[in-house]
């Protein structure tokens, strides 16, 4: 029988790592877009937790632009992605 | 040559194409139901992207495989000459299994279908000693049993960091909302990858038919026409949509809500990339409903309906002999000769006309998935913040 093991774990660990690096820099991404203003008390009633928008231009700058780092290093993983999909790319 | 061994060619390259569509159609649940389940994309925009990624990465990736069955069946030096017949024969066991399943609403993987369809023609045809079942069993069967159990663990632990990272504590809104953009990209990612695996699958199945009735040199690429034409069929596949198993993928198995689509389309995706690159081979079928039950236990509060869940992996563990036998059949009635043939290509139309007639009046399309969505939306929907000012004044 010719299961290579070997391979297949390594295929686990990399999806494993691949995928939860990518979701972890977008989820920080939207936590940072949801940072509240300087000097704001705690929110009001209990609120739907999905469909929620973050409105407002109110949050620190530093935020966003934490925010916007992010962003762009989980884009970064997603082009690689297609860098590893094209053959052409790497011979 | 003679006129039917042309005629035969001519068959095969024509029920190849019809195969690349119902690879597209059965395969565009994998990277487009959860998009459309959360309203990342409206149903009919989530296909045509897919299918734009798709025609996309027909072209992208064109390395011909060295044998049609990757090596399940013993081809070339000592081993059987997979003729245009067995060809014809398996890809007659592949359709028809995969139009079933799509009747059914369950994502199958068509290249199972296809191994399927191709081992049942090539024991009619050769005997059973033409099968390599080390092959069989190493490359085929493990890893379809590994793959979603794999792709369920990612997307597990991806929508819990998903959740906790963005999960407030103050009651303040946790953005998540914003996955949806996230969704677009992940999807789309998929929807490619997909592209340049699958198209090429047909490319091969074509090419090393031309060869062997020699009408192309060996270990020469695919032709521009035959590039082309495999683009074409699973681009207007992919467009066309298999609703019923986007409906199956997206709603049938958990609700899926944006962070958890991200998460589970980032799994897929990461899962799918690794294995063609790091060799161990993983079905995106199975990748992808892994993904979704995955990514259904890892959030709170959501219920996997294990109902379905069962359903689909039972349609999983009888693909491959149920196309096996369809082949076969198909197999022993071109041993007839060229009326088997005919019989053949009547009777396989005939199915899949029987059962699109029989699934039309139960039709599952865009527009009734949209209001499904839609619908589930309703419950959970904030006017913005506009019009809600709008309507207080």
């Amino acid at each position: 029988m010719t299961i290579d093991w070997l391979s297949f774990v390594t295929v686990f660990f990399a999806s494993i790592v691949s995928a939860c690096v990518v979701v972890a820099l977008f989820a920080t991404g939207i936590r940072l877009l949801a940072t509240p203003p300087h000097g704001a008390g705690a929110g009001g009633a209990a609120r739907d937790e999905e469909m929620d928008d973050v409105e407002g231009p109110q949050r620190p700058r530093l935020a966003t632009t934490g925010a916007v780092v992010l962003f762009v290093l989980a884009a970064a993983g997603a082009l690689y992605g297609i860098y590893l999909i094209i053959p052409a790319l790497h011979p | 040559m003679t006129a039917a061994t042309l005629a035969l060619v001519v068959l095969v390259v024509a029920l190849a194409l019809v195969f690349d569509f119902t690879n597209g159609f059965h395969d565009t649940a994998n990277a487009m139901a959860t998009p459309i389940a959360t309203g990342a994309m409206r149903p009919k925009v989530a296909v045509a992207v897919a299918a734009v990624l798709n025609l996309v990465g027909a072209f992208l990736s064109t390395t011909v495989a060295q044998t049609i069955s990757g090596g399940l069946i013993k081809e070339g030096s000592g081993g059987v000459v997979i003729g245009p017949a067995i060809v014809f024969a398996g890809l007659i066991g592949a359709i028809v299994w995969n139009i079933t399943t799509w009747y059914f609403g369950l994502p199958s993987s068509s290249s199972h279908a296809l191994f399927g369809g191709l081992v049942g023609a090539a024991i009619v045809g050769a005997g059973f000693d033409s099968i390599d079942y080390a092959t069989l069993f190493g490359k085929v069967i493990i890893p379809a049993v590994l793959a979603p159990f794999t792709a369920g663990i990612v997307a597990f632990l991806a929508t819990r960091i998903a959740y906790s990272i963005t999960r407030r504590h103050d009651g303040r809104p946790d953005g998540r909302r914003v996955f949806r953009v996230g969704q677009v990209f992940s999807s789309s990612l998929v929807a490619l990858a997909h592209g340049t695996n699958d198209a090429q699958k047909t490319m091969g199945v074509i090419t090393l038919t031309l060869v062997a009735a020699g009408l192309q040199a060996p270990n020469t690429p695919p032709q521009a026409w035959v590039i082309t034409a495999c683009a074409i069929a699973i681009g207007v596949g992919t467009y066309t949509g298999g609703w019923r198993i986007i409906k199956t993928l997206g709603t049938g198995l958990t609700a899926v809500k944006p962070a958890q689509g991200f998460a589970a389309e980032v799994s897929t995706a990461s899962t799918i990339l690794a294995s063609s690159h790091l060799g161990f081979a993983l079905s995106t079928t199975h990748v992808a409903s892994g993904s979704v039950i995955g990514s259904g236990l890892g959030r709170r509060g959501s219920v996997v309906r294990w109902a379905t869940a069962r359903r689909i992996v039972t349609g999983w563990v009888f693909t491959l002999p149920s196309a096996a036998v369809v082949g076969a059949v198909a197999a022993l009635l071109v041993k007839l000769g060229p009326a088997g043939i005919v019989i053949d290509t009547v009777l396989g139309i005939g199915f899949m006309i029987a059962v699109f007639l029989r699934a039309r009046p139960e039709r599952i399309d865009a527009s009734s998935l949209e209001r499904e969505v839609a619908a589930a939306g309703a419950a959970v929907h904030r006017p913005k913040k506009r019009d809600r000012r709008g309507a207080a004044a």
